[in-house]
């Protein structure tokens, strides 16, 4: 590609680029303006709270998320910028969306336990959808390690962001867990470097170089580079680190992890692996490995959430449950079931942030462990109503849009076999529904202690901004359900290509 | 405007004041506030009155000699349209009149006599209903009409028994008039079908030019199912004294002037449908009913339930009339029966009335109605006296007076007819006049003359607003209602000769009758009663217990018994064998299908358990196992 041009024609295509790097821009100069907010304002600088840097956060997120919307019409097919690293299509503007809403809603969250060091924690979450922002756009290799780095050492950060000996040891322990990881994903991608030729995973000569080299090497390379992709997603086996750094880590950084870096690592996975077939045409049967990867994740997330009594590590390995089924949508590898994996991304992604908004209203009235819950749904019936309604989506029950998605995801799957033939698909598909039903008895298990037990309720207020939040989130998971065709009109534009 | 045409718009204008302001007093009565009910009697009488006039004009511009017909389409049936409207005829236009000046004078005694009444408001609704309906019957051109007036007309009487619904017997007795009732509309409802199927058309005046093809008798039958249920004629007539349940008013305007002769005029109005062979059984029918009303009347003690038999043995008089052919007769009959019936049970109440009052100021407690509680009333109750013995002439045919020159008719037509048959008849209808002036002397005598030093104590008469209508109606009773000439009916109604016999006859039995009645009962204290089969109405009730109710009741008992038996039992076995494969089921369920689910919930925690030894917190052996889920990964895919 245009990789061996001059130094003009190079400033020229970046500055061509630029042009349609608005959203990142955006949240570039969120970060800088922060950053300096911080060392202006003297509480900030005192390291006490202040609410200033997540209002400027909360409006960088909503602007860039804004720019992507109008971008939305233009980019009707993908455009290769910055010497083909990076690939502006409507795949990863969706996921960008979704990014910098679950951003917006992370300041949200955040500005109800203001804690210290705010301004430097609102740039770490900024450059968190930054590196959001930038791998779900990555094709180049080089690009894939840098975004991935850039959402990794600030998670590690974010994580130890509750300045407790628990919060700094799960930080600790992501953080080398994710060195390991990366390292190992370091090593795939430059073994594939090595086999293609071409560090621009879209490009011709990279499948042609796949296709010319179907060997072992080449499986044990792509699957090393997927593991990188797999930790981001905390799907098996790249998983441990989740629940310890979910139960310690403050519950808006719970939110953000178990939305942002998972729905980006899935888009560079699906990049990948639509590389790695090689249009169909490579020997090794790549949809089969992630689909193995998505059963296996969805089962080991689903059995070790059933017997958690911490309501952050059961949601730690629901979440992993969750990056399973997004998974199917890879495995299925249709255009329709792409569109039908981002539908279930932005549903899991509100299911996901009601649920933890309310985790944290009960954790800030003490209740932290599910047994803690007896009794309080009688006090609180609005909170527990609005949290059922969350769980219910994730499980997939009507009349939430979680059974939508999930319908629709399975949908994607079963069309997919009947078109490919493809017997795998049907082993994949019997496991994924009966998963469905052990989910059930996890994420039933706070409503039922919280209604059919007796314990000591909480006291309540109804009129309060959590239940404002909630409310509309509850309604956007029915209105979901209702009209799913309005968001699937959209949704319906996304054209994946390399 | 041409001069037809005016008499069309003057008598199509004036019928729908007649039938509209009887409603509209409904109307308006059930809308005045409960606080202002005294009101509604004024109104109520006011909208009456005009109705009243609206006849006056209705009945001066449609004369008497010409037939009137007003149709427009109601709606369509399939290709079929159905046809409302009005049908004017001589017979029509009396009975517009007669229905609408009784209704008034009732609805003027209703104030007086209901006045206090806390339902007095359902009252005047129900009165203005009956009233509309009514009208409705009578001036319909159609039968589906005149039907669905015949049914509310039922309803209204319905509620009007009942209208102290808080006495078991007034329960009891709209209960049993209703259901009576009912048996003739099932008459009426067939004879519907009959006509739509055989003639297309339910309107009168062109069913006349049909012909039903040969069911002809069975539907003239049919309709005078109804006609006997309606008007009590043998065998469906003991609902009718139990009416008397209700107010007196009631009894004065339904039960005697209006409603029970509608059958009478729903068979003048269709009497073209009937062949002989039906109109033998009408007129056996009347006979058997005119002597058993006029028989059981003598038996009775009660006022009113006397006057009640007394008004099925007339209404038997005029089926006989209608069965023989004599309709004008009959329809003349019935015009001066509504006026003296009416007064003879207006003078009853107003007895009833008085003495309650007395029982109330007193505080003594006897039945008001019983005529061995009565008499010596002449004296204290002069003006009731005198219209009770107005009307009581009337209605025992004595001459000058109306019932004289009616009752002339029918039996100069009976007199006039060909056959041993028509004989027989005549002989019958004087059993009956005989008896209806023995009853009715001894009526008056037990109570107005006979006990004469009985003390009443100072009882007033009756408010003025009550007397009024009893005087109109007692001065209505006279021989110039029908004609100028005391002894000949031919007036402005029927002509007609009187064959000499018939007065002579007639005059004959008046004078043995009389005799036979005063020394009778001279002498006597109190009345005596009649034999059991007489007081019982020769045990109709009985024959209908036996006939229709225990059959009833063993064919439900049966039903009953075959449901208990066979079809629960069916159930109950149904029900067992579900049972017992429903245990089948939950052992299968809990031995097999929850074992799996156990199983399965087992492995489950099982594999957590396993899932979640990985998770020991050490990151050393967190990164070895994920280099392990990796090896195993690849070892997997690649063999």
């Amino acid at each position: 590609m245009k990789i061996e041009a001059g130094l003009p024609e190079k400033l020229e295509w970046i500055q061509h680029s630029l042009g349609f790097f608005g959203p990142e821009l955006i949240l570039f100069a969120g970060i800088v303006v922060v950053l300096c907010v911080g060392i202006i304002i003297p509480s900030l600088r005192a390291g006490s709270g202040s609410s200033t840097p997540l209002v400027i956060g909360l409006i960088a997120s909503l602007f860039a998320c804004a720019v992507s919307l109008a971008g939305w019409n233009q980019e009707t097919e993908g455009l290769h910028l910055f010497g083909g690293m990076i690939v502006n299509d409507r795949f990863s503007s969706w996921l960008k969306i979704i990014c910098d809403v679950a951003g917006a809603l992370t300041f949200l969250l955040s500005l109800k336990d203001q804690r210290k060091h705010v301004s430097e924690y609102v740039a770490l979450v900024l450059s968190v959808l930054l590196g959001a922002h930038m791998l779900s756009m990555s094709v180049g290799m080089i690009m894939i390690f840098l975004s991935l780095e850039m959402i990794s050492i600030t998670s590690y950060v974010l994580a130890g962001y509750s300045f407790k000996q628990e919060g700094a040891e799960g930080s600790l322990k992501y953080f080398l867990f994710g060195t390991a990881s990366a390292a190992v994903m370091l090593y795939g991608l430059s073994l594939l470097y090595g086999i293609t030729g071409s560090s621009i995973i879209s490009s011709q000569e990279f499948v042609e170089g796949l296709l010319a080299h179907q060997s072992l090497l080449l499986l044990v390379a792509g699957l090393l580079a997927l593991a990188g992709f797999l930790f981001k997603m905390a799907a098996l086996p790249m998983h441990l680190w989740a629940p310890d750094v979910y139960q310690a880590a403050p519950m808006p950084v719970v939110a953000l992890f178990s939305v942002v870096p998972k729905l980006a690592g899935l888009a560079v996975l699906t990049r990948f692996v639509l590389a790695a077939t090689a249009y169909g045409q490579s020997l090794i049967d790549w949809k089969a490995i992630v689909g193995l990867i998505a059963i296996v994740t969805i089962t080991a997330g689903n059995v070790a959430a059933l017997r958690q009594s911490n309501a952050k590590r059961m949601m730690a390995y629901s979440s992993i449950a969750q990056s399973g089924f997004l998974l199917i949508g890879v495995a299925a590898l249709t255009e329709q079931s792409i569109q039908f994996m981002m539908f279930y991304a932005a549903v899991y992604f509100v299911a996901n942030y009601l649920v933890f908004g309310y985790l944290q209203y009960f954790e800030s009235k003490g209740v932290l462990t599910i047994p803690d819950f007896a009794g309080t749904g009688r006090t609180d019936p609005v909170a527990h109503g609005f949290l059922l309604a969350g769980l219910i989506s994730l499980t997939g029950i009507p009349p939430t849009a979680g059974f939508t998605a999930k319908l629709l995801i399975f949908t994607g799957l079963y069309d997919a076999y009947r078109i490919t033939d493809d017997s795998f698909l049907l082993w994949i598909f019997v496991p994924g529904l009966l998963n469905t039903v052990i989910a059930l008895f996890y994420y039933l298990r706070i409503p039922y202690f919280a209604f059919l037990r007796d314990g000591d309720g909480v006291p309540a207020k109804y009129l309060t901004w959590t239940n404002f939040l909630g409310l509309v989130l509850v309604l956007t998971l029915l209105g979901l359900f209702f009209r799913p065709d309005g968001l699937m009109g959209w949704i319906n534009k996304i054209t994946f290509v390399l | 405007m041409s001069p037809d045409a005016d008499i069309a718009y003057w008598i199509v204008a004036a019928s729908m004041i007649v039938l509209l302001a009887p409603l509209a007093s409904g109307i308006l009565s059930a809308l005045i506030p409960v606080r202002y009910s005294w009101l509604v009697s004024l109104t109520a009488s006011f909208m009456l009155l005009v109705a009243v006039a609206g006849a006056v004009v209705l009945v001066s511009n449609a004369g008497l000699h010409d037939t009137r017909h007003f149709s427009t389409a109601w709606f369509t049936l399939g290709g079929n349209e159905i046809a409302a409207g009005i049908l004017v005829d001589k017979y029509a236009a009396v009975m517009v009149l007669v229905v609408t000046i009784v209704s008034f004078l009732v609805h003027l005694y209703s104030a007086g006599y209901m006045a206090g009444d806390a339902s007095i408001r359902r009252y005047f609704v129900m009165l203005g209903f009956f009233t509309f309906t009514m009208l409705g019957i009578v001036l319909s051109d159609n039968l589906l009409i005149l039907f669905m007036c015949w049914e509310l007309v039922g309803f209204s009487s319905y509620m009007l028994i009942g209208h102290w619904m808080e006495l078991p017997e007034a329960a009891q007795a709209s209960r049993k008039a209703y259901m009576m009732n009912r048996i003739g509309d099932l008459g009426f409802i067939a004879g519907l079908m009959i006509v739509y199927r055989k003639a297309g058309t339910f309107d009168i005046s062109i069913l006349a030019s049909h012909s039903l093809q040969g069911w002809e008798t069975t539907a003239a039958l049919c309709f005078f199912l109804a006609i006997a249920a309606k008007s009590a004629q043998f065998p469906l007539l003991t609902w009718l004294p139990d009416a008397m349940a209700g107010p007196t008013p009631v009894s004065a305007l339904i039960h005697a002037a209006t409603m029970v002769a509608a059958g009478v005029f729903l068979l003048g109005r269709i009497h073209f449908m009937f062949p002989p062979e039906a109109l033998q059984v009408v007129t056996a029918a009347g006979l058997l009913t005119a002597l058993t009303g006029a028989a059981a009347a003598l038996g009775h003690f009660d006022i009113k339930k006397i006057l009640a038999y007394s008004t099925v043995s007339q209404l038997g008089l005029m089926v006989t009339a209608l069965g023989m052919g004599a309709k004008d007769a009959a329809m003349l009959h019935l015009l001066t029966h509504a006026f003296f019936k009416a007064g003879l049970f207006l003078a009853a109440g107003a007895i009833i009335h008085t003495l309650h009052q007395v029982q109330v100021s007193t505080g003594k407690t006897y039945d008001v109605q019983d005529i061995r509680n009565l008499g010596g009333l002449r004296k204290a109750m002069p003006v009731t006296f005198v219209v009770f013995v107005l009307c009581g002439a009337a209605l025992s045919g004595i001459p000058m007076f109306s019932g004289f020159q009616s009752k002339e008719a029918i039996l100069s037509h009976m007199l006039s007819g060909q056959g041993e048959w028509s004989l027989i008849a005549a002989f019958l209808f004087l059993l009956t006049a005989f008896l209806t002036i023995v009853y009715t002397f001894r009526l008056i005598w037990f109570v107005f003359i006979a006990n004469e030093g009985r003390q009443w104590g100072n009882i007033p008469e009756v408010p003025f607003v009550m007397r009024f209508p009893m005087i109109v109606l007692g001065l209505a009773s006279l021989w110039w209602i029908v004609s100028l000439n005391p002894f000949s009916f031919s007036g402005w109604f029927m002509t007609g000769r009187a064959t000499g016999s018939a007065t002579m006859i007639s005059i004959a039995v008046v004078i043995t009758a009389l005799a036979t009645s005063f020394l009778f009962v001279r002498k006597k204290p109190t009345p005596t009663g009649a034999p059991g089969i007489l007081t019982n109405t020769f045990y109709l009730d009985n024959v209908f217990g036996a006939l229709v109710t225990r059959p009833v009741g063993h064919l439900s008992s049966l039903c009953v018994r075959i449901d208990r038996r066979y079809i629960d039992g069916i159930l109950h076995g149904a029900a067992y064998a579900q049972v017992t494969l429903a245990h089948i089921v939950g052992w299968i369920d809990k031995t097999i299908v929850d074992g799996i689910v156990n199983f399965v919930a087992r492995l489950a925690s099982w594999l957590g358990a396993f899932v979640r030894t990985f998770q020991s917190g050490n990151i050393q052996m967190y990164i070895f196992w994920a280099g392990m889920g990796l090896l195993l990964l690849t070892l997997y895919i690649v063999t």
